[in-house]
Protein backbone atom coordinates (compact mmCIF):
# COMPACT_ATOMS: atom_id res chain seq x y z
CA UNK A 1 0.00 0.00 0.00
CA UNK A 2 1.79 3.17 -1.32
CA UNK A 3 0.99 6.67 -0.05
CA UNK A 4 -0.85 7.65 -3.36
CA UNK A 5 -3.53 4.81 -3.21
CA UNK A 6 -3.49 5.54 0.47
CA UNK A 7 -4.78 8.95 0.20
CA UNK A 8 -7.47 8.03 -2.88
CA UNK A 9 -9.11 5.35 -1.05
CA UNK A 10 -8.33 5.92 2.79
CA UNK A 11 -9.71 9.91 2.40
CA UNK A 12 -12.85 8.95 1.22
CA UNK A 13 -13.81 5.87 3.19
CA UNK A 14 -12.54 8.33 6.13
CA UNK A 15 -15.35 10.60 4.97
CA UNK A 16 -17.86 7.81 4.56
CA UNK A 17 -17.15 6.56 8.09
CA UNK A 18 -17.22 9.59 9.88
CA UNK A 19 -20.40 10.21 8.01
CA UNK A 20 -22.09 7.49 9.59
CA UNK A 21 -20.71 7.92 13.07
CA UNK A 22 -22.44 11.59 12.94
CA UNK A 23 -25.76 10.02 12.02
CA UNK A 24 -25.48 7.43 14.39
CA UNK A 25 -24.50 9.54 17.28
CA UNK A 26 -26.14 13.07 16.76
CA UNK A 27 -29.75 14.21 18.10
CA UNK A 28 -30.13 17.01 15.97
CA UNK A 29 -32.02 15.69 12.73
CA UNK A 30 -30.23 19.13 10.87
CA UNK A 31 -26.58 17.63 11.79
CA UNK A 32 -27.96 13.80 11.09
CA UNK A 33 -28.42 15.41 7.07
CA UNK A 34 -25.11 17.19 7.06
CA UNK A 35 -23.57 13.52 8.15
CA UNK A 36 -25.56 11.99 4.93
CA UNK A 37 -24.16 14.89 2.79
CA UNK A 38 -20.72 13.90 3.92
CA UNK A 39 -21.19 10.37 3.07
CA UNK A 40 -22.21 11.17 0.08
CA UNK A 41 -19.69 13.14 -0.67
CA UNK A 42 -17.00 10.43 0.80
CA UNK A 43 -18.86 7.83 -1.61
CA UNK A 44 -18.62 10.54 -4.69
CA UNK A 45 -15.19 10.86 -4.20
CA UNK A 46 -14.42 7.05 -3.66
CA UNK A 47 -16.09 6.27 -7.11
CA UNK A 48 -13.75 8.67 -8.89
CA UNK A 49 -10.44 7.48 -7.36
CA UNK A 50 -11.73 4.07 -8.27
CA UNK A 51 -11.39 5.23 -12.15
CA UNK A 52 -8.29 6.79 -11.79
CA UNK A 53 -5.00 5.43 -13.77
CA UNK A 54 -1.54 6.86 -12.94
CA UNK A 55 -0.27 9.37 -14.76
CA UNK A 56 -3.39 9.94 -16.95
CA UNK A 57 -5.19 13.08 -17.91
CA UNK A 58 -8.46 14.06 -18.24
CA UNK A 59 -10.85 12.21 -20.65
CA UNK A 60 -11.53 15.01 -22.79
CA UNK A 61 -11.21 15.11 -26.75
CA UNK A 62 -7.98 16.38 -28.34
CA UNK A 63 -6.41 16.35 -31.74
CA UNK A 64 -3.27 15.07 -30.88
CA UNK A 65 -3.02 11.51 -30.50
CA UNK A 66 -0.46 11.15 -27.99
CA UNK A 67 -2.52 13.02 -25.45
CA UNK A 68 -5.28 10.98 -26.30
CA UNK A 69 -3.45 8.09 -25.48
CA UNK A 70 -3.57 7.59 -21.49
CA UNK A 71 -7.00 9.33 -20.03
CA UNK A 72 -8.36 8.10 -16.50
CA UNK A 73 -11.51 5.45 -17.22
CA UNK A 74 -14.84 8.84 -18.07
CA UNK A 75 -17.65 6.47 -17.01
CA UNK A 76 -17.98 7.46 -12.61
CA UNK A 77 -16.94 10.88 -13.67
CA UNK A 78 -19.84 11.08 -15.88
CA UNK A 79 -22.01 8.52 -13.43
CA UNK A 80 -20.99 10.68 -10.73
CA UNK A 81 -22.21 13.85 -11.57
CA UNK A 82 -25.76 11.93 -11.68
CA UNK A 83 -25.04 10.52 -8.61
CA UNK A 84 -24.54 14.17 -7.11
CA UNK A 85 -27.24 15.41 -8.76
CA UNK A 86 -29.19 12.57 -7.05
CA UNK A 87 -27.86 13.49 -3.74
CA UNK A 88 -28.65 17.08 -3.70
CA UNK A 89 -32.58 15.72 -4.54
CA UNK A 90 -32.72 13.93 -1.21
CA UNK A 91 -30.75 16.69 0.78
CA UNK A 92 -33.24 19.36 -0.58
CA UNK A 93 -36.24 16.85 0.19
CA UNK A 94 -34.83 16.04 3.37
CA UNK A 95 -34.23 20.31 4.53
CA UNK A 96 -37.88 20.95 3.75
CA UNK A 97 -39.31 18.15 5.86
CA UNK A 98 -36.81 19.42 8.34
CA UNK A 99 -38.71 22.97 8.16
CA UNK A 100 -41.50 21.13 8.03
CA UNK A 101 -40.95 19.13 11.63
CA UNK A 102 -39.69 22.09 13.21
CA UNK A 103 -42.72 24.31 12.51
CA UNK A 104 -44.91 21.34 13.75
CA UNK A 105 -42.98 20.11 16.92
CA UNK A 106 -40.96 23.45 17.49
CA UNK A 107 -37.60 21.64 17.69
CA UNK A 108 -35.20 19.18 15.83
CA UNK A 109 -34.16 17.20 18.60
CA UNK A 110 -35.08 13.44 17.37
CA UNK A 111 -35.66 12.58 21.17
CA UNK A 112 -38.25 14.59 21.23
CA UNK A 113 -40.49 13.29 18.50
CA UNK A 114 -41.95 10.64 20.21
CA UNK A 115 -45.72 10.89 18.30
CA UNK A 116 -44.95 7.05 16.93
CA UNK A 117 -42.12 4.99 18.44
CA UNK A 118 -42.86 0.96 19.31
CA UNK B 1 -46.27 -4.05 -30.68
CA UNK B 2 -45.65 -0.38 -28.68
CA UNK B 3 -41.86 -0.07 -27.63
CA UNK B 4 -41.47 -0.89 -23.97
CA UNK B 5 -38.90 2.59 -23.24
CA UNK B 6 -42.31 4.56 -24.17
CA UNK B 7 -43.45 3.59 -20.88
CA UNK B 8 -40.62 5.31 -19.19
CA UNK B 9 -40.67 8.32 -21.57
CA UNK B 10 -44.80 9.07 -21.58
CA UNK B 11 -44.03 8.62 -17.61
CA UNK B 12 -41.67 10.79 -17.80
CA UNK B 13 -43.45 13.55 -20.36
CA UNK B 14 -46.63 13.71 -18.02
CA UNK B 15 -44.91 14.13 -15.07
CA UNK B 16 -43.22 17.16 -16.33
CA UNK B 17 -46.66 18.22 -18.31
CA UNK B 18 -48.64 17.97 -15.04
CA UNK B 19 -48.59 21.78 -14.16
CA UNK B 20 -49.75 22.70 -17.50
CA UNK B 21 -52.42 20.12 -17.24
CA UNK B 22 -53.63 21.45 -13.75
CA UNK B 23 -53.71 24.82 -15.33
CA UNK B 24 -56.50 23.28 -18.40
CA UNK B 25 -58.86 21.70 -16.03
CA UNK B 26 -58.73 20.99 -12.74
CA UNK B 27 -59.31 17.33 -13.16
CA UNK B 28 -57.14 16.93 -15.77
CA UNK B 29 -54.29 15.58 -14.11
CA UNK B 30 -56.36 13.00 -12.57
CA UNK B 31 -57.47 11.15 -15.59
CA UNK B 32 -54.33 11.42 -16.62
CA UNK B 33 -52.76 10.04 -14.02
CA UNK B 34 -55.25 6.89 -14.58
CA UNK B 35 -54.88 6.55 -18.49
CA UNK B 36 -50.94 6.55 -17.80
CA UNK B 37 -50.83 3.46 -15.54
CA UNK B 38 -53.89 1.77 -17.67
CA UNK B 39 -51.15 2.26 -21.36
CA UNK B 40 -48.44 0.74 -19.34
CA UNK B 41 -50.64 -2.23 -18.39
CA UNK B 42 -51.86 -2.55 -22.48
CA UNK B 43 -47.98 -2.38 -23.52
CA UNK B 44 -47.07 -4.86 -20.69
CA UNK B 45 -50.16 -7.65 -21.14
CA UNK B 46 -49.79 -7.66 -24.99
CA UNK B 47 -45.23 -7.80 -24.80
CA UNK B 48 -46.61 -10.54 -22.35
CA UNK B 49 -48.96 -12.53 -24.75
CA UNK B 50 -47.15 -12.20 -27.83
CA UNK B 51 -43.46 -12.07 -26.66
CA UNK B 52 -41.25 -15.29 -27.60
CA UNK B 53 -39.52 -17.21 -24.62
CA UNK B 54 -36.03 -15.19 -25.91
CA UNK B 55 -35.77 -11.72 -23.54
CA UNK B 56 -35.90 -8.66 -25.82
CA UNK B 57 -33.61 -5.97 -26.08
CA UNK B 58 -33.82 -2.31 -26.48
CA UNK B 59 -31.01 -0.22 -27.46
CA UNK B 60 -31.21 2.99 -26.26
CA UNK B 61 -28.41 6.02 -27.93
CA UNK B 62 -27.64 3.36 -30.61
CA UNK B 63 -25.15 1.25 -28.76
CA UNK B 64 -25.29 -2.41 -28.40
CA UNK B 65 -24.88 -4.27 -25.07
CA UNK B 66 -22.86 -4.26 -23.09
CA UNK B 67 -22.04 -0.67 -23.97
CA UNK B 68 -24.90 2.02 -23.55
CA UNK B 69 -27.89 1.98 -21.38
CA UNK B 70 -30.09 -0.87 -22.38
CA UNK B 71 -33.73 -2.25 -21.31
CA UNK B 72 -33.54 -6.08 -21.01
CA UNK B 73 -37.79 -7.38 -21.30
CA UNK B 74 -38.24 -10.83 -20.38
CA UNK B 75 -41.95 -12.70 -19.19
CA UNK B 76 -40.21 -11.89 -15.64
CA UNK B 77 -40.06 -8.01 -16.24
CA UNK B 78 -43.01 -8.07 -17.89
CA UNK B 79 -45.01 -10.12 -14.86
CA UNK B 80 -43.83 -7.68 -12.48
CA UNK B 81 -44.70 -4.37 -14.55
CA UNK B 82 -48.00 -6.04 -15.21
CA UNK B 83 -48.43 -6.44 -11.11
CA UNK B 84 -46.84 -2.55 -10.30
CA UNK B 85 -49.26 -0.90 -13.40
CA UNK B 86 -52.47 -2.99 -12.12
CA UNK B 87 -51.61 -1.47 -8.68
CA UNK B 88 -51.33 1.85 -10.17
CA UNK B 89 -54.69 1.50 -12.17
CA UNK B 90 -56.22 -0.11 -9.03
CA UNK B 91 -55.11 3.74 -7.10
CA UNK B 92 -55.45 5.89 -9.81
CA UNK B 93 -58.95 4.35 -10.92
CA UNK B 94 -60.28 4.57 -6.79
CA UNK B 95 -59.12 7.84 -5.90
CA UNK B 96 -60.37 9.54 -9.61
CA UNK B 97 -63.05 11.41 -8.17
CA UNK B 98 -60.98 12.82 -5.85
CA UNK B 99 -60.31 16.59 -5.09
CA UNK B 100 -56.24 16.99 -4.83
CA UNK B 101 -53.20 19.01 -5.81
CA UNK B 102 -51.48 18.64 -8.94
CA UNK B 103 -47.87 18.67 -7.36
CA UNK B 104 -49.19 14.72 -5.43
CA UNK B 105 -49.69 13.59 -8.92
CA UNK B 106 -46.54 14.68 -10.21
CA UNK B 107 -45.31 12.32 -7.22
CA UNK B 108 -47.73 9.46 -8.48
CA UNK B 109 -46.32 9.17 -11.73
CA UNK B 110 -42.36 9.57 -10.93
CA UNK B 111 -43.45 7.22 -8.29
CA UNK B 112 -44.39 4.39 -11.05
CA UNK B 113 -42.04 5.73 -13.64
CA UNK B 114 -38.64 4.44 -10.57
CA UNK B 115 -41.04 1.44 -10.14
CA UNK B 116 -41.53 0.61 -13.94
CA UNK B 117 -37.68 1.53 -15.06
CA UNK B 118 -36.23 -0.57 -12.03
CA UNK B 119 -38.12 -3.73 -13.53
CA UNK B 120 -37.40 -2.77 -17.17
CA UNK B 121 -33.92 -2.07 -16.86
CA UNK B 122 -30.84 -3.85 -18.01
CA UNK B 123 -28.37 -1.40 -16.47
CA UNK B 124 -26.97 -1.62 -12.92
CA UNK B 125 -26.14 2.06 -12.95
CA UNK B 126 -29.69 3.28 -14.39
CA UNK B 127 -31.28 0.67 -11.98
CA UNK B 128 -29.41 2.77 -9.26
CA UNK B 129 -30.96 5.85 -10.73
CA UNK B 130 -34.34 4.42 -11.14
CA UNK B 131 -34.25 3.08 -7.76
CA UNK B 132 -33.52 6.84 -6.49
CA UNK B 133 -36.75 8.57 -8.67
CA UNK B 134 -38.61 5.40 -7.15
CA UNK B 135 -37.24 6.35 -3.37
CA UNK B 136 -36.91 10.32 -3.08
CA UNK B 137 -40.65 10.63 -4.62
CA UNK B 138 -41.63 8.15 -2.09
CA UNK B 139 -40.24 10.02 0.61
CA UNK B 140 -42.23 13.21 -0.86
CA UNK B 141 -45.32 10.70 -0.42
CA UNK B 142 -44.67 9.64 3.23
CA UNK B 143 -44.18 13.13 4.01
CA UNK B 144 -47.20 14.64 1.93
CA UNK B 145 -49.72 14.75 5.04
CA UNK B 146 -48.81 17.77 7.02
CA UNK B 147 -49.09 16.15 10.18
CA UNK B 148 -46.69 14.65 12.84
CA UNK B 149 -46.67 11.08 12.38
CA UNK B 150 -46.55 11.36 8.82
CA UNK B 151 -43.63 14.13 9.15
CA UNK B 152 -41.60 11.41 11.65
CA UNK B 153 -42.01 8.06 9.32
CA UNK B 154 -41.40 10.59 6.30
CA UNK B 155 -37.61 11.75 8.04
CA UNK B 156 -36.86 8.43 9.13
CA UNK B 157 -37.64 6.58 5.75
CA UNK B 158 -35.50 9.78 4.27
CA UNK B 159 -32.24 9.07 6.21
CA UNK B 160 -32.38 5.11 6.53
CA UNK B 161 -32.97 5.03 2.64
CA UNK B 162 -30.40 7.39 1.23
CA UNK B 163 -27.99 5.46 3.81
CA UNK B 164 -29.19 2.43 1.58
CA UNK B 165 -28.86 3.94 -1.55
CA UNK B 166 -25.50 5.65 -0.99
CA UNK B 167 -24.39 1.54 -0.02
CA UNK B 168 -26.11 0.45 -3.15
CA UNK B 169 -24.32 2.69 -5.24
CA UNK B 170 -20.95 2.00 -3.39
CA UNK B 171 -21.41 -1.82 -4.54
CA UNK B 172 -21.94 -0.98 -7.98
CA UNK B 173 -18.82 0.92 -8.56
CA UNK B 174 -17.33 -2.06 -6.73
CA UNK B 175 -18.53 -4.24 -9.33
CA UNK B 176 -17.79 -1.61 -11.90
CA UNK B 177 -13.91 -1.79 -10.83
CA UNK B 178 -13.83 -6.06 -10.88
CA UNK B 179 -15.72 -6.46 -14.10
CA UNK B 180 -14.97 -3.17 -15.83
CA UNK B 181 -19.15 -3.14 -17.11
CA UNK B 182 -22.09 -1.85 -16.00
CA UNK B 183 -24.69 -4.25 -17.74
CA UNK B 184 -26.30 -6.84 -15.19
CA UNK B 185 -26.10 -9.51 -17.93
CA UNK B 186 -22.42 -8.87 -18.87
CA UNK B 187 -21.59 -8.72 -15.48
CA UNK B 188 -23.15 -12.32 -14.38
CA UNK B 189 -21.46 -13.69 -17.36
CA UNK B 190 -17.75 -12.35 -15.87
CA UNK B 191 -18.53 -13.19 -12.37
CA UNK B 192 -20.09 -16.68 -13.53
CA UNK B 193 -16.72 -18.64 -12.16
CA UNK B 194 -14.81 -16.58 -10.73
CA UNK B 195 -16.02 -15.24 -7.38
CA UNK B 196 -13.49 -12.94 -5.25
CA UNK B 197 -14.00 -11.65 -2.05
CA UNK B 198 -14.42 -7.88 -3.19
CA UNK B 199 -17.13 -9.15 -4.97
CA UNK B 200 -18.51 -10.36 -1.80
CA UNK B 201 -17.91 -7.34 -0.40
CA UNK B 202 -20.07 -5.54 -3.54
CA UNK B 203 -23.07 -7.64 -2.79
CA UNK B 204 -23.65 -7.75 0.70
CA UNK B 205 -23.48 -3.14 0.30
CA UNK B 206 -26.05 -3.81 -2.32
CA UNK B 207 -28.44 -6.30 -0.82
CA UNK B 208 -28.13 -4.18 2.03
CA UNK B 209 -29.10 -0.81 0.18
CA UNK B 210 -32.02 -2.92 -1.13
CA UNK B 211 -33.18 -4.17 2.00
CA UNK B 212 -34.86 -0.70 2.89
CA UNK B 213 -37.19 -0.56 0.19
CA UNK B 214 -38.12 -4.46 0.76
CA UNK B 215 -38.53 -3.94 4.26
CA UNK B 216 -36.69 -6.05 5.48
CA UNK B 217 -35.66 -6.76 9.02
CA UNK B 218 -32.35 -4.31 10.39
CA UNK B 219 -33.69 -1.40 8.06
CA UNK B 220 -37.54 -1.09 8.30
CA UNK B 221 -37.77 0.88 11.52
CA UNK B 222 -39.42 3.47 9.46
CA UNK B 223 -42.01 1.15 7.61
CA UNK B 224 -44.57 0.93 10.14
CA UNK B 225 -44.45 5.16 11.04
CA UNK B 226 -44.69 5.50 7.04
CA UNK B 227 -47.67 3.40 6.64
CA UNK B 228 -49.41 4.30 9.97
CA UNK B 229 -49.03 8.26 9.55
CA UNK B 230 -49.65 8.37 5.82
CA UNK B 231 -52.76 8.73 3.46
CA UNK B 232 -54.72 5.20 2.46
CA UNK B 233 -53.87 5.47 -1.15
CA UNK B 234 -49.77 6.29 -0.11
CA UNK B 235 -49.61 3.42 2.25
CA UNK B 236 -51.52 1.27 -0.74
CA UNK B 237 -48.83 2.20 -2.92
CA UNK B 238 -46.30 1.45 -0.08
CA UNK B 239 -47.16 -1.87 0.79
CA UNK B 240 -48.18 -2.91 -2.97
CA UNK B 241 -46.02 -0.74 -5.34
CA UNK B 242 -42.53 0.78 -4.46
CA UNK B 243 -41.70 -2.63 -2.22
CA UNK B 244 -42.82 -4.67 -5.12
CA UNK B 245 -40.66 -3.28 -7.52
CA UNK B 246 -37.38 -2.99 -5.19
CA UNK B 247 -38.17 -7.10 -4.51
CA UNK B 248 -37.83 -8.07 -7.72
CA UNK B 249 -34.72 -5.93 -8.17
CA UNK B 250 -33.48 -7.96 -5.40
CA UNK B 251 -34.43 -11.13 -6.96
CA UNK B 252 -33.02 -10.39 -10.37
CA UNK B 253 -29.47 -9.47 -9.18
CA UNK B 254 -28.96 -11.93 -6.43
CA UNK B 255 -30.25 -14.69 -8.71
CA UNK B 256 -27.86 -13.53 -11.54
CA UNK B 257 -25.28 -12.24 -10.08
CA UNK B 258 -24.86 -12.93 -6.14
CA UNK B 259 -25.96 -16.68 -7.15
CA UNK B 260 -24.02 -17.61 -4.06
CA UNK B 261 -25.09 -19.94 -0.95
CA UNK B 262 -23.34 -17.03 1.24
CA UNK B 263 -26.09 -14.46 0.04
CA UNK B 264 -28.86 -17.33 -0.13
CA UNK B 265 -28.23 -17.61 3.61
CA UNK B 266 -28.06 -14.40 4.62
CA UNK B 267 -31.45 -13.55 2.87
CA UNK B 268 -32.84 -16.72 4.69
CA UNK B 269 -31.51 -15.57 8.32
CA UNK B 270 -32.94 -11.65 7.24
CA UNK B 271 -36.16 -13.41 5.91
CA UNK B 272 -36.78 -15.22 8.92
CA UNK B 273 -36.07 -12.56 11.46
CA UNK B 274 -38.28 -10.06 9.29
CA UNK B 275 -40.85 -12.61 9.42
CA UNK B 276 -40.61 -13.91 12.86
CA UNK B 277 -40.62 -9.69 14.22
CA UNK B 278 -42.92 -8.44 12.20
CA UNK B 279 -45.70 -11.05 13.06
CA UNK B 280 -45.22 -10.75 16.74
CA UNK B 281 -45.25 -6.95 16.68
CA UNK B 282 -48.27 -7.12 14.55
CA UNK B 283 -50.16 -9.07 17.27
CA UNK B 284 -49.21 -6.38 19.99
CA UNK B 285 -50.36 -3.40 17.94
CA UNK B 286 -53.58 -1.69 18.88
CA UNK B 287 -53.80 1.02 15.84
CA UNK B 288 -55.17 -1.25 12.77
CA UNK B 289 -52.96 0.97 9.84
CA UNK B 290 -49.96 -0.22 11.98
CA UNK B 291 -50.99 -3.35 12.33
CA UNK B 292 -51.92 -4.00 8.86
CA UNK B 293 -48.24 -2.17 7.96
CA UNK B 294 -46.51 -4.83 10.29
CA UNK B 295 -48.00 -7.69 8.39
CA UNK B 296 -47.26 -5.94 5.40
CA UNK B 297 -43.10 -6.37 6.62
CA UNK B 298 -43.68 -10.06 7.70
CA UNK B 299 -45.24 -10.58 4.11
CA UNK B 300 -42.10 -9.49 2.63
CA UNK B 301 -40.07 -11.35 4.79
CA UNK B 302 -41.50 -14.35 4.15
CA UNK B 303 -41.29 -13.47 0.43
CA UNK B 304 -37.68 -13.30 0.67
CA UNK B 305 -37.51 -16.53 2.90
CA UNK B 306 -39.35 -18.37 0.38
CA UNK B 307 -36.65 -17.57 -2.58
CA UNK B 308 -33.31 -17.89 -0.28
CA UNK B 309 -35.10 -21.16 0.24
CA UNK B 310 -34.84 -21.76 -3.53
CA UNK B 311 -31.24 -21.17 -3.38
CA UNK B 312 -30.47 -23.41 -0.79
CA UNK B 313 -32.32 -26.32 -2.46
CA UNK B 314 -32.53 -25.20 -5.85
CA UNK B 315 -36.64 -26.50 -6.18
CA UNK B 316 -38.34 -23.90 -8.18
CA UNK B 317 -41.17 -24.79 -6.46
CA UNK B 318 -39.46 -22.12 -3.74
CA UNK B 319 -39.22 -19.54 -6.39
CA UNK B 320 -42.90 -20.15 -7.62
CA UNK B 321 -43.98 -19.42 -3.91
CA UNK B 322 -41.95 -16.45 -3.18
CA UNK B 323 -43.85 -15.00 -6.40
CA UNK B 324 -47.09 -15.65 -6.13
CA UNK B 325 -47.12 -14.48 -2.42
CA UNK B 326 -45.90 -11.23 -3.99
CA UNK B 327 -48.62 -11.31 -5.97
CA UNK B 328 -51.20 -11.87 -3.36
CA UNK B 329 -49.87 -9.95 -1.14
CA UNK B 330 -49.91 -6.92 -3.61
CA UNK B 331 -52.97 -7.19 -4.28
CA UNK B 332 -54.78 -7.93 -0.94
CA UNK B 333 -52.93 -5.56 0.68
CA UNK B 334 -53.84 -3.07 -1.49
CA UNK B 335 -57.34 -4.37 -0.80
CA UNK B 336 -57.24 -3.88 2.89
CA UNK B 337 -55.21 -0.50 3.16
CA UNK B 338 -57.69 0.80 0.06
CA UNK B 339 -60.49 -0.69 2.16
CA UNK B 340 -59.21 1.73 5.29
CA UNK B 341 -61.04 4.73 3.58
CA UNK B 342 -64.54 3.44 4.32
CA UNK B 343 -63.97 3.65 8.08
CA UNK B 344 -63.07 6.00 10.75
CA UNK B 345 -59.47 7.87 11.07
CA UNK B 346 -57.31 6.39 13.55
CA UNK B 347 -59.19 2.89 13.75
CA UNK B 348 -58.22 0.69 16.36
CA UNK B 349 -58.27 -3.03 16.22
CA UNK B 350 -61.04 -3.06 18.16
CA UNK B 351 -63.27 -1.09 15.87
CA UNK B 352 -66.73 -1.94 15.83
CA UNK B 353 -68.87 0.30 13.67
CA UNK B 354 -68.52 -0.04 10.44
CA UNK B 355 -70.72 -0.90 7.10
CA UNK B 356 -70.97 -4.48 6.06
CA UNK B 357 -69.55 -3.88 2.71
CA UNK B 358 -65.88 -2.57 4.47
CA UNK B 359 -66.26 -5.55 6.68
CA UNK B 360 -66.58 -8.09 3.96
CA UNK B 361 -64.03 -6.42 1.84
CA UNK B 362 -61.31 -6.46 5.31
CA UNK B 363 -62.34 -9.70 5.79
CA UNK B 364 -61.55 -11.16 2.04
CA UNK B 365 -58.27 -9.27 2.19
CA UNK B 366 -57.45 -10.63 5.48
CA UNK B 367 -58.14 -14.47 4.71
CA UNK B 368 -56.27 -14.38 1.72
CA UNK B 369 -53.28 -12.75 3.41
CA UNK B 370 -53.55 -15.18 6.17
CA UNK B 371 -53.69 -17.94 3.71
CA UNK B 372 -56.72 -19.10 4.66
CA UNK B 373 -58.33 -21.81 2.18
CA UNK B 374 -60.33 -20.79 -1.27
CA UNK B 375 -58.66 -17.69 -1.49
CA UNK B 376 -55.07 -16.76 -3.88
CA UNK B 377 -52.97 -16.57 -0.38
CA UNK B 378 -53.62 -20.36 0.37
CA UNK B 379 -52.01 -21.82 -2.62
CA UNK B 380 -48.51 -19.55 -1.68
CA UNK B 381 -48.70 -20.66 1.72
CA UNK B 382 -49.01 -24.46 1.45
CA UNK B 383 -46.40 -24.27 -1.43
CA UNK B 384 -43.64 -23.52 0.95
CA UNK B 385 -45.30 -25.90 4.00
CA UNK B 386 -44.97 -28.64 1.30
CA UNK B 387 -41.30 -27.62 0.42
CA UNK B 388 -40.37 -27.48 3.98
CA UNK B 389 -41.94 -30.96 4.58
CA UNK B 390 -40.53 -32.70 1.49
CA UNK B 391 -37.13 -31.10 2.69
CA UNK B 392 -37.21 -31.95 5.95
CA UNK B 393 -36.81 -29.06 7.44
CA UNK B 394 -38.80 -29.36 10.32
CA UNK B 395 -37.83 -27.05 12.40
CA UNK B 396 -38.43 -24.17 10.13
CA UNK B 397 -41.96 -25.99 9.21
CA UNK B 398 -43.05 -25.86 12.37
CA UNK B 399 -41.68 -22.36 13.27
CA UNK B 400 -43.36 -21.19 10.30
CA UNK B 401 -46.93 -22.82 11.21
CA UNK B 402 -46.25 -21.35 14.69
CA UNK B 403 -46.16 -17.82 12.75
CA UNK B 404 -48.91 -18.31 10.46
CA UNK B 405 -51.69 -18.98 13.87
CA UNK B 406 -50.06 -15.85 15.39
CA UNK B 407 -51.01 -14.02 12.29
CA UNK B 408 -54.29 -15.87 11.72
CA UNK B 409 -55.02 -14.67 15.54
CA UNK B 410 -54.52 -11.52 15.08
CA UNK B 411 -56.52 -10.77 11.40
CA UNK B 412 -59.20 -13.06 13.21
CA UNK B 413 -59.90 -10.64 16.64
CA UNK B 414 -60.18 -7.71 13.80
CA UNK B 415 -62.96 -9.47 12.29
CA UNK B 416 -65.02 -11.17 14.62
CA UNK B 417 -65.01 -7.24 16.16
CA UNK B 418 -66.20 -6.14 12.61
CA UNK B 419 -68.83 -8.54 12.26
CA UNK B 420 -69.84 -8.10 15.95
CA UNK B 421 -70.02 -4.21 15.71
CA UNK B 422 -73.15 -2.47 14.73
CA UNK B 423 -73.60 -1.55 11.41
CA UNK B 424 -73.46 2.20 10.18
CA UNK B 425 -74.42 3.84 6.62
CA UNK B 426 -71.48 5.47 5.83
CA UNK B 427 -71.14 7.19 2.01
CA UNK B 428 -69.35 4.75 -0.56
CA UNK B 429 -66.94 6.10 -2.88
CA UNK B 430 -68.31 4.69 -5.90
CA UNK B 431 -65.46 4.00 -7.58
CA UNK B 432 -63.37 2.71 -4.73
CA UNK B 433 -66.14 0.50 -3.99
CA UNK B 434 -65.96 -0.80 -7.43
CA UNK B 435 -62.65 -1.35 -7.62
CA UNK B 436 -62.78 -3.14 -4.21
CA UNK B 437 -64.76 -5.27 -5.41
CA UNK B 438 -62.83 -6.20 -8.27
CA UNK B 439 -59.71 -6.85 -6.34
CA UNK B 440 -61.73 -9.25 -3.89
CA UNK B 441 -63.45 -10.77 -6.57
CA UNK B 442 -59.86 -11.43 -8.11
CA UNK B 443 -58.99 -13.16 -4.84
CA UNK B 444 -61.36 -15.62 -4.38
CA UNK B 445 -61.95 -16.81 -7.80
CA UNK B 446 -58.22 -17.06 -8.19
CA UNK B 447 -58.16 -19.20 -4.59
CA UNK B 448 -60.92 -22.02 -6.10
CA UNK B 449 -59.65 -21.95 -9.66
CA UNK B 450 -56.12 -20.50 -9.98
CA UNK B 451 -55.14 -21.63 -13.49
CA UNK B 452 -54.79 -18.36 -14.82
CA UNK B 453 -52.35 -16.80 -12.38
CA UNK B 454 -50.32 -20.16 -12.22
CA UNK B 455 -50.06 -20.64 -16.10
CA UNK B 456 -48.73 -16.67 -16.29
CA UNK B 457 -46.41 -17.05 -13.46
CA UNK B 458 -44.92 -20.58 -14.51
CA UNK B 459 -44.35 -18.03 -17.87
CA UNK B 460 -42.62 -16.11 -16.23
CA UNK B 461 -40.92 -18.07 -14.13
CA UNK B 462 -39.36 -20.46 -16.94
CA UNK B 463 -37.81 -16.45 -18.18
CA UNK B 464 -35.81 -16.06 -15.59
CA UNK B 465 -34.80 -19.32 -14.26
CA UNK B 466 -33.16 -19.84 -17.83
CA UNK B 467 -29.98 -17.76 -16.45
CA UNK B 468 -27.72 -19.04 -19.72
CA UNK B 469 -30.34 -17.46 -22.31
CA UNK B 470 -30.95 -14.38 -21.11
CA UNK B 471 -27.18 -13.83 -20.48
CA UNK B 472 -26.43 -14.74 -23.52
CA UNK B 473 -28.98 -13.34 -25.87
CA UNK B 474 -27.98 -9.50 -23.88
CA UNK B 475 -23.74 -10.03 -23.17
CA UNK B 476 -23.36 -11.93 -26.03
CA UNK B 477 -25.39 -9.82 -28.17
CA UNK B 478 -22.28 -8.00 -30.00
Amino acid sequence: MNIESLIFYGVPIYLIVMGILVILTTKNLFKMLLGLSIMDSGINILIVALGYIKGATAPIYSRYPEVFEKVVDPVPQALVLTAIVIGIAFLGLGLALVIRIKEKYGTVNVEKLKELKW
Amino acid sequence: MVNPILIIALLLLFAFLMPLLGLLHRRLPAFATLILPAFNLYVAVNHFLKMDFIPVVIKTGGFRPPFGINLAVDHFSLFFLILVNAIGVFIALSYLLEEQDYRFHILFLLNLLGASGIILTGDLFNSFVFLEILAISSYALAGSRKEKPALEGAIKYLIIGSIGASFYLLGVFILYKVTGTLNIADIALKLQNAKSGIVYLAGMFMLVGLFVETELFPLNTWAPDVYQGAYNRIAVQFSSLISKAAIYLLFRITFLIFDDPLFYKLLLVVGLLTFVVAEFNALAQKDLKRMLGYSSIGQMGLAVLAFALYGMISHPEAFFAATLLIVNHAIAKALLFANMDNMSENATIDIRSVNPFSSLMFAIGALSVMGFPFTLGFWAKIEILGILLRTNLLFLFFLIILIFMVEAFYYFRVITNLFRGETVCRRLNPLLAFSLVVFSIFLVYQGFYPIFTFSWLNRALNALLNKAIYISIIAGGL
